[in-house]
Parts: structure tokens; sequence; C-alpha cells
């Protein structure tokens, strides 16, 4: 799979909380902690547990740059 | 065949009342300039027992009058437009101009005069480039937030995720239509032949029907079947990347928080 998105940052989930329509990730990309809010349906689609090796996707559009 | 313009005449009226159209506004309008209802009813050419009528018309259609009596000062015995006066007729105006605008749809003919474009005619124009007739086929509710599912076509459904209080606030129900609105940039795109293995509950696939480069942005058109297609804004990289090219089958893949949802 090819993805347009042009962020793709490599690391471990190391936490996952469950509300009950989003969940809150936590992936350590190496030094520093990327947390994303994905759906719980995602989470469970994807299987997702603490240790699994996966890529957080950042679309460039959604970057802001504080200086 | 009748050609020429199709004018939507607007009246408010009050139950078993006379009707307050156009005129009876100009009228309202010119005793606001005029100060007079005798003077207003010259400037528009209406009999003083016409004008005396429509301005009786036009009192009893709001809770509080639009016309109260001026006494004493200079000139005395003047008239006064009241507050809530003038908001009728801004408010008729911006009525008129909405249905003039729904109006000139159906003498434009063709696909424009369906209802939908009529009723988006009346309400607000979005720049969301992508906006999807739907149907709210489940809910679930959160704390903070929902979900709604919503039936785009046989084939392709869409999540979207929104404030609970939203949905309280839109009094949203199961089988009730809405319009699914999701930004251009929000969408990314995916090639390969599975479904992307990614956390984006929308991942709906189709072909290139259009690119359009510029120096750093790309624009693809999606076709997504039964005549439905979305439109992507990514970067001129990740197009190049994909190698997308008219043809090209991809994913289209947004979030379910990227999705708005309006109701009519």
């Amino acid at each position: 799979m090819k993805l347009s998105a042009r962020n793709a940052l490599k690391g471990k989930v190391v936490e996952i909380a469950k509300g009950t329509i989003v969940a809150k990730v936590k992936v350590d990309i190496g030094g520093q902690t990327v947390t994303s809010m994905i759906s719980v349906e995602a989470v469970d689609d994807l299987g997702l547990k603490i240790g699994d090796e996966v890529q957080a996707i950042i679309k460039s559009s959604e970057v802001m740059i504080a200086k | 065949m009748s050609e020429g313009k199709i004018e939507a005449v607007l009246a408010l009226r009050g139950a078993g009342r006379s009707p307050v159209g156009h005129d009876r506004i100009q009228l309202l309008e010119a005793v606001a300039s005029t100060g007079s209802i005798t003077k207003a009813a010259q400037a528009i050419g209406l009999s003083y027992k016409a004008a005396w009528d429509a301005i009786n018309a036009i009192n009893n259609l709001l809770p509080r009058p639009a016309v109260t009596a001026q006494t004493g000062g200079r000139h005395g015995g003047g008239a006064v437009v009241t507050e809530d006066g003038q908001a009728l007729i801004t408010a008729f105006h911006l009525i008129e101009d909405r249905l003039a605008r729904a109006a000139a749809l159906i003498t434009s003919g063709g696909d424009a005069a369906d209802s939908l474009s009529l009723l988006r005619s009346l309400g607000m124009k979005t720049s969301a480039r992508n906006a999807f007739r739907c149907t709210v086929t489940e809910i679930r509710d959160g704390s903070v937030n929902c979900e709604l599912i919503l039936r785009l076509t046989d084939s392709v459904n869409l999540a979207a995720v929104i404030t609970a209080e939203s949905l309280r606030d839109l009094d949203i129900l199961p089988g009730q239509e809405v319009t699914a609105l999701v930004k251009a940039p929000f969408v990314m795109l995916a090639t390969g032949e599975s479904v992307p293995q990614v956390s984006a509950r929308n991942r709906i696939p189709g072909t290139v029907a259009h690119r359009a480069d510029g120096p750093v942005s790309s624009e693809i058109i999606l076709d997504i079947g039964d005549g439905k297609t979305i439109i992507a804004t990514i970067t001129k990289d990740g197009a190049d990347e994909l190698a997308l090219s008219v043809g090209t089958p991809a994913w289209a893949l947004f979030k379910a928080s990227h999705v708005i949802i309006a109701i009519d």
C-alpha cells in the first residue's frame, strides 16, 4: 500500500485508552511520543495492542509549525 | 414554452389576515424614510386608505407594532417604524433574495432544478468540495462524542464522529437525510489492491477521473461509482509517488472526525 500522506512515523504503541466512541493511542517514535485520537472501532478493526509496531500517519496539511 | 424570468413572490400572513407582500414592505420602508404614512402613501402611489390598511396588516403580523404614531415634535402626528418593523424589512428582503435565487435555478433548467439544489440555494453554501447526501442508518452515543453511520450508496457507507452536543442540537434521527461535508485537504489517497489497513473509518475505492497539479499541490477527483465523486487535495509529491493519473485505481481515505454533518 502506498499512501499520499507525506508523514509516516514508525513507532511502537505504548498506550491505548478507550472511550465509548474514540480512543487515545500513543506511539513512541523514538525519543518522542505521538498521540493520536482514532475511533474505538478502528482500534478493534486493526487489533491494536500495546507493543505493536505501527506508523503514525499525518497529512502535510495537518501539520502546524510553532516557533 | 415561456421565456424570461420566473419571479418568486413572497407574502407573509398571520392566521386569516391580510397578506403582507413586497408592496406593503415597500410602504413600510417609505414610512421609515418620510416619517409619515401620508407622505409614504404618496411616494408609493397608494391611496391613504390603502396605506392605512397595509400598516394595520403589518402591525397585525407581529407580536409588537412595526409602526407607531409619533406625537409632538415640530411636525407632530408623524409615524415611526419600530425596531421590530426594521427587523421585518430586513428579514423580508433576505427571504425574497433567497427565493429569487431558487427561482433562477428553475429557469436555468436541467439538473440544477432538482429539489436538493433548490434547498441549498435557500440555505448556506459551503466551501467544502465534498458534499454527500446520505441517510443516517445508525447512531452510536458516547458521552462527549457520538458516531453516525451514513448510507451514501448501496455499496458505500460513511462514518462521521460529531460531538454528542451537536447530535442533540441538530436532533438527528435514524432514517434522516443529511449532508456529509468533507474538505478536500482532509482526504488522503492510497494505492494497492486490498483495503488499506489504516485507522481512517472511511476508505472508499475508486478510479482517478481527473488530476490537476499546482506548484506544490495536486487536486485529484476520484470516481467512486453511482455517479459520485470525491475530491482530494494532496501534495504533488504524493500524487507523483502514487503515480496517479486518469484511470488509476485508488482509495480515498478520511477520518470520521473530519466529516461535518449538515441538515436542512
